[in-house]
C-alpha cells in the first residue's frame, strides 16, 4: 500500500461573498505514485480543488472552508503555504500569466532563489530540468518570445526544479496543439512511471490523456465518479454529454461492437479489432481512393492570392498562401500554435494587410477598404471573449454592435439573436457574471446580430468542455445552414471531425501543406509527420489498412455490418 | 493608428535582446557608466558638431550588436513626432513672442534633440541587454530589499504582454464596427472605454494569476534570497570602461581645446 499523499475529508468550500458552494462534501484520498485525472463540467469545482490542495485556498482566497484537507499529513488550512511549496508543485491555467521573469533561465531559478538554494545547486537543477524538458537551447531566450508549448514547459520546469513529490496541473492541454499536447502527456507519464511522482491533472480534453491515468475522478461540485477511467466510460451512459468530458472517441468502438470493453487509445482499438472478426459498413460513397479533385467554386467569397505576411519584428507568418473560399462554404483552417491561422483570418476583415499578394473579400481588395467597411460583410469572433465586453449588460453588448453596424430595427434584431442563442434569460446580467459557455455565445451573438455574409471564428473551442463544444457546433452549423460562409480556425481535430466542414486548409510554418475536402486531406494529403492532426477514427482506419474501402471521419460514421 | 504604431515601435525597440552579444556579457555597472559618461559629454559638448560626433561614436559602439540599428531606428521613428512637435512649437512660440533670434532658438532646439538622440544608444543598450533581475541583484547588494524592487521586474515583464493584449482588444472592437479614428473628440474618448474596460479586466485576471504564481513559488519565503548569477566585474568590463572613458574624454577635449571651434 502506497503512502497517502493527499486526503480531503468532507470538504465544502464557499468563495467569499457567495452563498453557493464551489465544492460540496468532497472526500478524496490520493496515494503516492497515482496518476489522477479530474474531469467534469465547467464550473464543477475542479480548479477550486487544485487551489485547496496547494493551499491557495484558504490562504490567498479566504472564503469558508469546511472539512479537513491534508498533504502528507500536513493540515493545509493550518500550514503555511511556504511549507507546501516544495511538496506540491502546481501549473495553473494560463501559464503565460505565471511567468514572472523575462529570461527563461531566470524563471527556472526563481523559486529556488526564493527558497534560498545555493548557486551550485540552482545551476545543477536548472541543467537537469532543462535537459529533461528539452529546453536547454532556449535558456537565454526572453519569456515573451516563447510559443505556447515552450511557455508551458518553462512554467513546468520552474516547478519541477523544486522536485515536488506531487505535481498538479490545471487544464494544461487547453491551448496546446495535438503534437505539443502529446509531448506533454508523455512527459507526465515519464514523471509518474520513472520518477514516481504523484500526478494530478484537471482536464476536459481526455482523448489522449485518459490512457495514462490510473484513476478518474468526475467532479460536479460533488464527486460523481471515482475509479478506473475505463469503467467510467463503460458504466456511465453518455458521459461526455452529461459531464462535459471529452472521452477518447475511439472508446465508443466497444459499444459499436456490442462489447463491454472500451479501448482508450488507437493501439487498444487495433488489438481489439484484430482479435475479432468485425466487418464494418459505411454509408459513405466508396470506393473513394480515386476521388475527383475538389471542384472550383463559381461564386468566390474570399480569394487569397500569393499572400505573404511579415510582421514588423521580421517574423514571416504567412508564405505564399493561395486559397479560394466559396460562398456558403464551411471551411476549417487547421494547424499548430504559431502556424499562421490567426494571421490569415485577420486579413479577411482587413485587420492585417498583406505584405505581398492580394486578398479579395466579396471582390473587394482588403488594402483598399477600411476594417469598418469589411466588417459589414465579415463577422470575426476572437478566441478570447473577454476582449469584447465593456457594457453593463449582455443586451447592451449586442446592441453596441448593432448600433455600430447601423442595423435597422436594432431592438428587434438584438432580441431575436439573444433568443436564438439562448441568452434571453441573462440579457440583463453583466457579461462578466455569466458562464464561459455563455460568454462564447455572447461573442458570437455580437457577430451575428448584423447578419454578416461571412462568419469567421478563431479557435472557438479553446478551453471549453465537450458539452459546450457541441452546443457551439450547433450554433455555428445553424449559422452556416442559413447560407453564410463559415470559416473556423482550430487545432481541435476531434471537434472538427463532427463539424460539417467542406474544405480543410492545413497550415504549417505559415504555408499551406494540405487543402481539400476533409476526407481527402485526412486520408491522402496530410503529411505523414502530422499524424497527430488526424482524428482517432481516421488513425485507426489507416492503421488497419482499410482506408481504400471506408473513410469515416468520426466514430459515429463507423457501423458494423450485420 | 498613429498611437498604435507608436506603442508598437517603442515596445519593439525596448524588448529584451535574447541573442548572446558582447554587451549581454558586460556587467550592469559598465553599462551604467556608459550612460553616465554619455550624459556628461552631451552636457559638456556645446556645439552641434561635437554632439553629432558623440552620437556617431555611441552609435559605432553599440552597432557591434547587429539588432541595435533596427532598435534605434524604431525608437527614433516612435519619438520623431514628438521631436518635430517640440521643435516646431518652441520655434513658433519664440517667433510669436519675439525678442529672440529664431535661428538661435532653432539651433538650441536642435542641440537639445541631439543630446537626447546621442543618449539613445547607451540607454537602449542598457534596457535591452539587462534584465530587471540584475538590477534587483545589484540593489540588494546595496542593502535594498528585493521585495520592494520586484514590482519593477513584474512591470517590465508584462509590458509586451499588455501591449499585445491591448492590440488584440483594439482589433476585436474594430471587428465589430468601432472606429476610434472617426467622430468627435468626446465620442472618441467615450469609445476608449471599449479598449480600457476589457484591458482592466484582463489585467485584473493576470494580477490574480501572478499573485498565485508568486505564492506558489515561495516568493517572500525569507527576507533574503539567493541569486544564482551574481554580478561579476570581468576583464571585458575593464576594457569597455577604459575605451569609453578614452573616447568620451577625447570628444570633450576636442570640444574645448580644438582650434577648430564652430559657431554651431
Amino acid at each position: 500500500m502506497n503512502r497517502e499523499a493527499i486526503r480531503l475529508q468532507n470538504v465544502t468550500y464557499f468563495y467569499p461573498k457567495t452563498s453557493e458552494p464551489a465544492l460540496e462534501n468532497v472526500t478524496l484520498t490520493v496515494s503516492e505514485g497515482e496518476f489522477l485525472v479530474i474531469a467534469g463540467p465547467s464550473g464543477g469545482g475542479k480548479s477550486t480543488l487544485c487551489k485547496i490542495v496547494t493551499g491557495l485556498i484558504p490562504h490567498l482566497y479566504g472564503g469558508k472552508l469546511a472539512g479537513e484537507a491534508y498533504v502528507y499529513g500536513l493540515n493545509i488550512a493550518e500550514a503555511d503555504v511556504k511549507n507546501l511549496v516544495s511538496t506540491v508543485g502546481v501549473v495553473l491555467q494560463n501559464p503565460e500569466n505565471q511567468i514572472v521573469n523575462i529570461v527563461v533561465e531566470e524563471e527556472l531559478a526563481f523559486a529556488l532563489e526564493n527558497l534560498l538554494f545555493d548557486r551550485d545547486e540552482i545551476v545543477s537543477r536548472i541543467e537537469e530540468v532543462s535537459r529533461k524538458l528539452g529546453i536547454s537551447h532556449i535558456l537565454g531566450r526572453s519569456t515573451y518570445e516563447l510559443s505556447g508549448g515552450e511557455t508551458q514547459k518553462v512554467v513546468l520546469g520552474s516547478i519541477l526544479a523544486l522536485k515536488p513529490k506531487i505535481l498538479v496541473l490545471d487544464e494544461p492541454l487547453a491551448h496546446l496543439d495535438p503534437p505539443t499536447a502529446l509531448d506533454l502527456i508523455r512527459f507526465l507519464q515519464y514523471l509518474n512511471k520513472v520518477e514516481g511522482r504523484t500526478i494530478i491533472v484537471v482536464e476536459h480534453r481526455l482523448s489522449e490523456l485518459l490512457r495514462c491515468a490510473s484513476r478518474l475522478v468526475i467532479l460536479d461540485k460533488k464527486i460523481v465518479y471515482d475509479g478506473p477511467p475505463r469503467k467510467a466510460i463503460e458504466d456511465i451512459a453518455d458521459v461526455g454529454s452529461v459531464y462535459g468530458i471529452e472521452i477518447p472517441p475511439i472508446a465508443k468502438l466497444g459499444k459499436i461492437m456490442r462489447s463491454t470493453y472500451s479501448p482508450l487509445d488507437v493501439d487498444e482499438a487495433l488489438t481489439m479489432l484484430r482479435s475479432s472478426n468485425t466487418v464494418f459498413k459505411t454509408g459513405l460513397p466508396k470506393p473513394v481512393n480515386n476521388e475527383a479533385p475538389d471542384p472550383t467554386c463559381r461564386d468566390v467569397a474570399i480569394s487569397v492570392q500569393g499572400l505573404w505576411h511579415i510582421y514588423r519584428n521580421g517574423v514571416v507568418a504567412l508564405k505564399d498562401i493561395n486559397l479560394e473560399v466559396c460562398r456558403g462554404e464551411f471551411v476549417a483552417i487547421v494547424g499548430g500554435n504559431g502556424s499562421g491561422k490567426t494571421t490569415l483570418v485577420k486579413h479577411f476583415n482587413g485587420l492585417l494587410k498583406p505584405t505581398r499578394g492580394k486578398v479579395l473579400v466579396l471582390g473587394k481588395d482588403v488594402t483598399k477598404h477600411s476594417v469598418a467597411e469589411l466588417a459589414q460583410h465579415v463577422g470575426l469572433v476572437f478566441q478570447n471573449p473577454l476582449y469584447y465586453f465593456f457594457r453593463d449588460t449582455v443586451y447592451d453588448e449586442v446592441m453596441f454592435t448593432a448600433r455600430s453596424m447601423n442595423v435597422e430595427n436594432a431592438e428587434e434584431k438584438v432580441a431575436e439573436i439573444l433568443d436564438r442563442l439562448g441568452l434571453s434569460h441573462i440579457a440583463k446580467r453583466s457579461p462578466y457574471e455569466i458562464s464561459v459557455g455563455e460568454q462564447r455565445r455572447l461573442a458570437i451573438a455580437s457577430a451575428l446580430v448584423y447578419n454578416p455574409e461571412i462568419l469567421v471564428l478563431d479557435e472557438p473551442t479553446a478551453g471549453i468542455d465537450f458539452k459546450l463544444k457541441m452546443e457551439l457546433l450547433e450554433i455555428i452549423t445553424s449559422a452556416w445552414r442559413e447560407g453564410r460562409t463559415v470559416i473556423i480556425t482550430t487545432h481541435d481535430i476531434e471537434f472538427l471531425s463532427h463539424a460539417p466542414v467542406q474544405k480543410v486548409v492545413v497550415l504549417e510554418k505559415g504555408g499551406i501543406v494540405a487543402l481539400g475536402n476533409p476526407r481527402r486531406v485526412f486520408y491522402e494529403l496530410l503529411p505523414a509527420d502530422m499524424e497527430m492532426y488526424l482524428p482517432q477514427t481516421v488513425r485507426l482506419v489507416k492503421r488497419l489498412g482499410v482506408d481504400s474501402a471506408i473513410r469515416p471521419l468520426n466514430i459515429d460514421d463507423l457501423e458494423t455490418a450485420p | 493608428m498613429l498611437g498604435r504604431r507608436f506603442f508598437e515601435d517603442i515596445a519593439l525597440s525596448i524588448s529584451y535582446e535574447s541573442r548572446n552579444t558582447l554587451f549581454s556579457r558586460l556587467s550592469i555597472v559598465s553599462k551604467t557608466i556608459f550612460i553616465l559618461s554619455s550624459s556628461a559629454v552631451a552636457l559638456l559638448a556645446n556645439s552641434v558638431v561635437f554632439l553629432l560626433l558623440l552620437l556617431a561614436v555611441n552609435m559605432g559602439i553599440v552597432l557591434s550588436a547587429r539588432s541595435m540599428l533596427g532598435r534605434i531606428a524604431m525608437m527614433l521613428r516612435g519619438l520623431a513626432p514628438f521631436f518635430v512637435f517640440i521643435f516646431v512649437f518652441n520655434v513658433v512660440v519664440s517667433y510669436i513672442l519675439g525678442g529672440i533670434d529664431i535661428v538661435d532658438v532653432a539651433v538650441f532646439q536642435l542641440k537639445a534633440i541631439l543630446r537626447i538622440v546621442s543618449l539613445l544608444p547607451p540607454v537602449l543598450l542598457f534596457i535591452t541587454t539587462t534584465t530587471p533581475l540584475q538590477i534587483v541583484e545589484l540593489a540588494s547588494r546595496l542593502g535594498i530589499s528585493y521585495f520592494r524592487l520586484y514590482p519593477l521586474v513584474v512591470a517590465y515583464r508584462f509590458i509586451p504582454t499588455v501591449f499585445h493584449e491591448m492590440k488584440s482588444i483594439y482589433d476585436a472592437q474594430r471587428s465589430r464596427g468601432l472606429e476610434l479614428e472617426k467622430g468627435s473628440i468626446v465620442g472618441r474618448v467615450k469609445s476608449l472605454a471599449s479598449i480600457v474596460v476589457p484591458s482592466i479586466v484582463c489585467s485584473t485576471i493576470r494580477a490574480r494569476d501572478l499573485a498565485e504564481s508568486l505564492m506558489l513559488r515561495g516568493f517572500g519565503y525569507s527576507k533574503n534570497r539567493t541569486f544564482y548569477r551574481p554580478t561579476r566585474f570581468t576583464k571585458l568590463d575593464a576594457l569597455f570602461i577604459s575605451a569609453i572613458a578614452a573616447i568620451h574624454s577625447a570628444i570633450v577635449a576636442l570640444a574645448y581645446l580644438s582650434p577648430f571651434q564652430t559657431p554651431l
